[in-house]
């Protein structure tokens, strides 16, 4: 067990674990950090997106010890009126809601990377995160609706 | 917010359910400090604040099929409330609501079961307050109305707000009945409103089960019984009590607790690792596993083939008939032609987004816990004996949950949290892997069904036979048994055999696999008699003759429910399929169009796919539903329940198989059973028809028809038959 300083939503942590233990599981169990969720363990669902320097990262597949003082973005470091989270409740996306905090996460990398992005830039960024209610129809409206807001403001 | 609760509405006894929301009946439960001037008693739905404020409690479990908004908004509507001064809350379960109240969530049968039981509530309320304002105004109350959270008085220009009449409406007696809204007067129902779960959802801090903490709380993982009816033998636990975190390794076993697949019937034997976090328990799991020795039964040498073997015989046996008119075997018997054919639906597991989660802490003779269950009152009748905690010192906290489909109406997940944390006498969460959740689920069956149909030289129908073979026991199978073309002379059974996997009810249960074998087979009866395949439908519906002889206990039921609800619904959904000019005879060379419909309780969806072959490959493009599921209570929500339907069912075509090979399951996780991605989605257009009838529901008839119309548009497009799931030898693209 090692003592980690990480920084995640612009506050610093202390946390005492294992080098090896996933940052999924540091911020869910050690930190009550809940909003990221669990869904394989091994990187196939996206449903534990989170960004690590503004990057798409599988929490699930991170260890603790790779995270130095790089900056740790979840979706409680969102204020709920980002504008991927403005476009998602405009287009009522969710149902069970449990893989929107990795969609979002996502989402928003792909707008910081491209702010307008094709359908086939779409489908290749949101590809890998899993929605098993089938929300997929919305998701691609609402990356849409707030590339279109962005060109807008 | 902080509002008074000092005066709310006295909410008479339902007169079928015998609910007695009675201000009087005011318990304090579980060392809950009730303030003396707060009333409360979980068999309150409805509670009005002195600024206005309705709090609605919600007696169903939410699980993305969006129930938790349409009940809601069916109560807000009919009681006249101010939607921004509504609040919806999930109610905790307790065996003081009856069964009508708080039932299960299951059968896409929340709103149709609620829909009058909650309105002939709000209605009542709605009439004492009404009542109130006339009185406070010294008018007649039939010139008073109840809108928007006020009730108003439209002659004299007046209005007075729900909070101020609370004092008073409470004083009133509650009417034994009271009228209710007419449609044209609905107000939120049949709009768009939103999620009421959307912020929470967006902002991530919606408590699903698997984010509960509670102090002293130890984590478990479960090594569970690699073949079905497995049992523990022998166990070491020295490899895993030094790795970190761990704290105790304990045994989940029917010979350490009598009769526990008995009072539990769907948990597997295992041996738990309890840990102090989540990580260290999944780590020592792995490790555990092969520390363990199983006694298991011949389940152990069965595999897909021995499971085939058997199922090949299915046809021979006797089974259970489900239904069986005038002289169907007879008539195939002295046909003129016949056709025959056989159709194939392998083990699918739900997958879903989030693995089974629960949480309990017992404490001497009581259990607190926290969970997503579709069906707590069952769940709690198994757990209870289980620990020998009486029924009523339980307190249930039922969660939202990341997708069900089926599976949280079984108890097995809760009964292992119940178990641990009474030996442990510490709470306890048990978390399934990933790897837990497909290989540990119990499964959409497997399952055949062959259809034989004869006629004469006038393509009259002589006789129909279907029989359905299980690979469960038949007792289990809970089929729709009836033939939506052809009912005067028609014999179904149903064959079971034993079980070689847990089974349990996946999202449309066996209608998804009665429809693939229903609508494919009248495909190819148009095609032998050189018909249109929308056409033959329409036109053996129509003419529909009614049964004479039944030949078995139950069967006029369901004839008469076939004939007086699906027949007509069917028939309006066919007709706007035409309507919509979306079925095109006259198709281009490799483009192909399939319909199919399939009924789902009393609601009908058909579908129509457009496929295209190009290069060797097909594209499905397309696919449009068309729904009669009565009033649409809000139409983006249930839209988003018909999409999700056909994501689900390309899945299931596309994908979805688990196998067995020595009794094990063959997959374990996303890499190996796959589910569909973003870029693997057709177009989807939804029409819901119009229609003055009672909602019946829509989180699953979006399902059966999607695997048999595209199926039936490869065949347009190909002529190439294909009669089993999922798609093994060609590749189906967008």
């Amino acid at each position: 067990m090692k003592t980690y300083q990480l920084h995640i939503n612009n506050q610093v942590y202390t946390v005492e674990a294992d080098d090896s233990m996933p940052l999924l599981w540091v911020l869910r169990d050690l930190l009550g950090l809940t909003g990221t969720k669990y869904g394989c363990g091994i990187g196939q669902c996206g449903a534990c997106t989170i960004h690590v320097d503004n990057l798409p990262i599988r929490a699930c597949c991170m260890p603790l010890s790779a995270l130095g003082n790089k900056k740790i973005r979840t979706i409680e470091g969102l204020d709920g009126q980002h504008p991927v989270q403005t476009a998602w409740k405009a287009e009522d996306v969710p149902q069970c809601g449990y893989c929107q905090a990795g969609q979002i996460m996502t989402a928003i990398a792909l707008l910081d990377r491209k702010p307008q992005p094709s359908p086939k830039e779409i489908f290749r960024a949101m590809k890998g995160n899993l929605c098993r209610c089938g929300t997929y129809p919305r998701i691609v409206k609402a990356i849409q609706r707030a590339a279109q807001t962005s060109s807008e403001s | 917010m902080n509002t008074t609760r000092r005066n709310f509405l006295k909410i008479s006894s339902l007169a079928t359910g015998g609910l007695a929301l009675q201000a009087s009946l005011l318990p304090e439960i579980w060392g809950q400090e009730v303030p003396e001037d707060i009333r409360f008693t979980p068999n309150f739905l409805l509670e009005i604040d002195e600024e206005g404020w309705v709090d609605f409690h919600y007696t169903r479990h939410e699980m993305g099929q969006g129930s938790f908004t349409g009940l809601s908004m069916i109560m807000a509507d009919e009681l006249g409330a101010d939607w921004a001064r509504f609040r919806p809350h999930q109610a905790d379960f307790d065996l003081k609501y009856g069964e009508q109240i708080y039932g299960n969530t299951g059968g896409s049968g929340t709103v149709r079961r609620m829909w009058d039981t909650l309105r002939e509530l709000a209605a009542k309320a709605r009439w004492m307050l009404t009542q109130a304002a006339a009185e406070t105004w010294q008018v007649p109350s039939k010139e008073c109305r109840a809108e928007g959270g006020k009730v108003w008085h439209d002659p004299s220009q007046r209005s007075l707000d729900f909070g101020k009449l609370v004092a008073k409406a409470s004083q009133l007696e509650v009417p034994k009945e009271a009228p209710q809204k007419t449609r044209d007067a609905f107000t939120l129902i049949g709009k768009e409103l939103k999620n009421v779960n959307l912020d929470a959802i967006i902002e991530g801090s919606l408590d699903y089960s698997v984010n509960i903490q509670v102090p002293q709380m130890l984590y478990a993982a479960i090594v569970r019984a690699p073949s079905y009816g497995a049992q523990v033998k022998s166990w070491e636990p020295q490899a895993v009590l030094n790795m970190p975190g761990v704290v105790k390794v304990v045994e989940i076993s029917a010979r350490n607790t009598k009769d526990l697949t008995l009072h539990s019937p769907h948990i597997r034997e295992g041996v738990a690792v309890l840990a102090q976090n989540t990580w260290q328990a999944f780590q020592a799991q792995k490790v555990l596993a092969k520390h363990i020795e199983w006694e298991e039964g011949k389940n152990a040498q069965e595999n897909m083939s021995s499971i085939e073997k058997e199922m090949s015989s299915a046809w021979e046996k006797e089974g259970r008939v489900d239904f069986s008119t005038g002289k169907a075997l007879s008539g195939l018997a002295q046909a003129h032609e016949t056709l025959k054919a056989t159709y194939t639906n392998p083990y699918q597991a739900h997958a879903l987004m989030e693995p089974l989660c629960a949480t309990a802490s017992v404490k001497g003779n009581s259990c607190e816990v926290w969970a997503s269950m579709q069906h707590p009152r069952q769940t709690l009748d198994r757990i209870a004996p289980v620990v020998g905690i009486p029924r009523e010192n339980f307190r249930i906290h039922n969660l939202a949950c990341g997708g069900s489909f089926g599976r949280r109406f079984y108890e097995d997940y809760v009964t292992e949290a119940v178990y641990l944390s009474k030996i442990m006498q510490v709470p306890v969460k048990v978390t399934w892997s990933r790897e837990d959740e497909i290989r540990h689920d119990g499964f959409h069956e497997y399952e055949q069904v062959r259809h034989t149909v004869g006629w004469d030289e006038n393509q009259n129908i002589l006789g129909w036979e279907t029989t359905e073979a299980f690979a469960q026991p038949s007792r289990e199978v809970y089929v729709f048994p009836l033939n939506p073309y052809f009912v005067q002379h028609y014999h179904r059974k149903s064959v079971g055999m034993e079980r070689r996997l847990m089974t349990m009810a996946w999202r449309s249960v066996h209608a998804h696999q009665s429809a693939l074998g229903m609508e494919c087979f009248i495909d190819e009866l148009a095609h032998a008699w050189k018909k249109d395949p929308l056409e033959l439908r329409l036109e053996l519906l129509r003419n529909l003759e009614p049964a004479q002889d039944f030949h078995n206990e139950g069967a006029e039921g369901l004839h008469d429910f076939l004939m007086d609800v699906i027949r007509p619904r069917a028939i309006r959904v066919y007709e706007k399929i035409k309507e919509l000019g979306i079925w095109k005879p006259d198709k281009t060379p490799g483009t192909g169009l399939g319909v199919a419909g399939f009924p789902f309780g009393p609601t009908f969806c058909a579908e129509v796919a457009e496929v295209e072959k190009r290069q060797g490959k097909i594209y499905i493009k397309k696919i449009t539903c068309v729904v009669d599921c009565g009033i649409v209570v809000n139409p983006q929500l249930a839209r988003g329940q018909i999409e999700g339907g056909v994501i689900w069912g390309l899945s299931a075509l596309k994908y979805n198989r688990i196998t067995i090979e020595q009794g094990r399951v063959q997959q374990s996780n996303f890499h190996d059973y796959p589910i569909l991605r973003v870029d693997e989605v057709p177009e989807i257009e939804v029409h819901f028809l119009e229609s003055d009838e009672s909602p019946t529901g829509t989180g699953e008839p979006g399902v059966p028809p999607l695997a048999p119309a595209v199926l039936n548009a490869i065949f347009a497009a190909t002529g190439k038959r294909y009669r089993a799931i999922p798609l093994k030898d060609e590749q189906v693209l967008v």
